[in-house]
């Protein structure tokens, strides 16, 4: 009995020896590689699985300026952005749609003849702005839901989209659109009246974080929210214009396939080069511009 | 110019601090609840950590659920309006509204939310998910119904004022207590369960509750509000609407926790009860004629076996 005993603790030593004789390497894992805690994380590339078109970069200088003003997103609690579009989507839906429609008819009583002004002129500059005013009393009740410009384009898009909605659904009810009409109407006013309100955001964005900055007066106006209005104008006016040229729900259609892709490719531009649907709202880091080489030789 | 109130990000540090000390301490909360024990376990056990491919699909998920209600709305009231209006019209006005109205209404919620969750599949991974997406649901329905309804001749100054400021309560609250059963009807299809099967229990349960609140809203509507005016509107707010946002409350995990509120809170584990195990019978044993016996034979049975015990050690 104690012979068998002895001679398989004797196998366990030696078993326990060889183990001891391994390298350390097959053991334990190697250890993590020392990294500096200061330097940043590297920024996220592109996932390779997703379709993108190739790059551009138009407006450098204007990029450079939104990249400036942006800043990692913080939110109290993740209801705070789905509350931030809820928002956007009731006052797009209420203020826009009962104040612009209700002055719309109001002036179109008044205009007689050049009632061509309306659709053209007045209500593209007035929706938009009253698009606008929507979206600031949302950034004055959640100021966190503009942190970049990404956001900047959800918000106002959002706001758009609550405003086209409800101009569509009221235009069934009221039966004003009927047949290919209400048709166009369907496919086109969720495309466009979002992508006219997305220019909007942008500036509502850069001028809702020059004014938590040291700027003041009329400088966090102009320039580039003042450039995005106009953007967000022109694009309104132009699908309106061909809306009005060519009745009965052409005209939208027509918009909707022609005005509406350059003026997404100029939005695309403005995000980073790239709507990057799968991770739309993560910003794009713009490439630093570095100063030309000096030709003084070093001393 | 005034500084508008911009609130910097915290540094790294002061968060981490928040999050050891737990943020949750300093939010008001009224008491927690748990009146549906078994219900809300049977939630709990069907919910999954949110994985979003992106920070894009919830909030997709929300505008998809509000924009496809609003549409339905259209649907809903040409519908009654075609087909009901003129069975239901007169004096007998209020059986279309509290016995037709309230199902084909929360159905076709339901029909949106249930849309965007077989597009967007990760967009309800718990209860406070579909909560959130039902009441947007509600909220785009309640909208367009309001829209639809400034239309109507009947419509006079007081009663849209006093309809913008109560639909909007009321149909998300009744839309978000159907999500929670949409979200359970999901989980249930994807764990390979039958429709029929998936839809019946909770998922039904939930929809009738909605179909309940729905009901006494409007039944409410019709039988005060004419008897007490304006008043009876707002007491709607506290009789018909307080009682079952405590219902959803309480599904909800029994608390709201507004600042976290999509985070699913995690409901206690039954506890078996604590018992002493009961006594053991006494041994007995069999004679060779089946007879149950004591005594003697069971003394006999054990010396027996001791002895053997010893001989098999021994050799």
């Amino acid at each position: 009995m104690n012979a068998v005993l002895n001679r398989k603790l004797k196998t366990r030593r030696r078993e326990a020896n060889w183990n001891d004789c391994l390298p350390t390497s097959r053991s334990l894992p190697p250890p993590p590689p020392e990294e500096d805690p200061g330097t940043p994380p590297p920024p996220k590339s592109f996932s390779p699985s997703e379709f993108h078109l190739p790059e551009t970069n138009l407006f450098k200088s204007i990029r450079a300026q939104l990249a400036a003003l942006e800043r990692p997103p913080f939110f109290k609690s993740e209801l705070e952005p789905i509350l931030g579009v809820l928002i956007g989507l009731v006052l797009g839906a209420f203020l826009g749609l009962v104040v612009a429609l209700g002055v719309n008819k109001a002036i179109s009583a008044g205009l007689g003849e050049n009632r061509w002004l309306l659709p053209v002129f007045i209500a593209p500059l007035f929706e938009e702005m009253i698009k606008a005013i929507c979206m600031l009393a949302l950034a004055f009740a959640l100021p966190r839901v503009f942190p970049n410009r990404r956001y900047g384009v959800l918000m106002g898009g959002v706001t758009g989209l609550g405003f086209g909605i409800f101009a569509t659904i009221v235009g069934l009810m009221a039966g004003e659109f009927q047949g290919f009409n209400a048709f166009a109407r369907l496919v086109a006013t969720p495309i466009t009246q979002p992508l006219f309100s997305a220019f909007m955001g942008i500036g509502i964005f850069v001028f809702v974080n020059r004014r938590s900055t040291d700027s003041s007066g009329s400088s966090i106006i102009l320039g580039l929210p003042a450039f995005f209005a106009l953007i967000a104008i022109i694009s309104h006016a132009l699908a309106n214009t061909i809306d009005f040229v060519a009745p009965g729900g052409i005209g939208a259609f027509i918009a909707a396939v022609t005005v509406c892709p350059f003026f997404v490719f100029l939005l695309r531009d403005f995000l980073g080069g790239r709507l990057n649907f799968f991770h739309f709202l993560e910003p794009v880091h713009e490439p630093l511009e570095l100063p030309p080489p000096s030709d003084v030789p070093p001393p | 110019m005034k500084q508008a109130p911009f609130l910097p990000p915290p540094p790294p540090q002061a968060q981490d601090e928040e999050t050891r000390k737990g943020v949750r301490r300093k939010e008001f909360h009224f008491p927690g609840t748990n009146i549906f024990k078994g219900f809300r376990q049977q939630i709990a056990a069907l919910e999954r950590p949110p994985s979003f491919r992106d920070d894009l699909e919830p909030v997709l998920a929300v505008i998809g659920a509000f924009v496809l209600s609003a549409f339905f709305t259209l649907f809903v009231s040409l519908g009654q309006v075609s087909v009901f209006s003129p069975i239901f019209s007169g004096e007998n006005r209020w059986i279309g509204s509290v016995f037709l109205a309230p199902p084909v209404e929360e159905i076709m919620k339901a029909l949106s939310v249930v849309a965007v969750a077989l597009v967007l599949p990760r967009s309800l991974p718990n209860r406070r998910y579909a909560a959130a997406i039902g009441a947007a649901a509600g909220l785009g329905y309640a909208l367009s119904e309001d829209i639809t309804y400034f239309g109507n001749p009947d419509a006079h100054g007081p009663s849209i004022i006093l309809r913008l400021i109560t639909n909007p309560i009321g149909h998300p609250v009744f839309t978000a207590l159907c999500a929670i059963g949409v979200f359970v009807f999901m989980a249930k299809l994807r764990s390979g369960v039958k429709v029929s099967k998936a839809i019946s229990g909770l998922p039904l349960f939930m929809l009738l509750l909605a179909v309940l609140n729905h009901a006494s809203w409007n039944a409410w509507q019709f039988g005060v509000v004419s008897s007490l005016g304006y008043l009876g509107v707002f007491l709607s707010i506290l009789v018909i609407v307080v009682p079952f946002l405590f219902i959803l409350r309480d599904f909800l995990g029994g608390n709201f926790n507004f600042r976290h509120f999509l985070e699913s809170i995690p409901e206690p584990p039954p506890l078996m009860p604590v018992n002493e195990p009961p006594p053991l019978p006494p041994p007995q044993y069999l004679s060779a004629s089946g007879q149950v016996q004591g005594g003697k034979l069971k003394s006999y049975y054990q010396n027996r076996s001791a002895k053997q015990e010893r001989a098999s050690e021994a050799t």
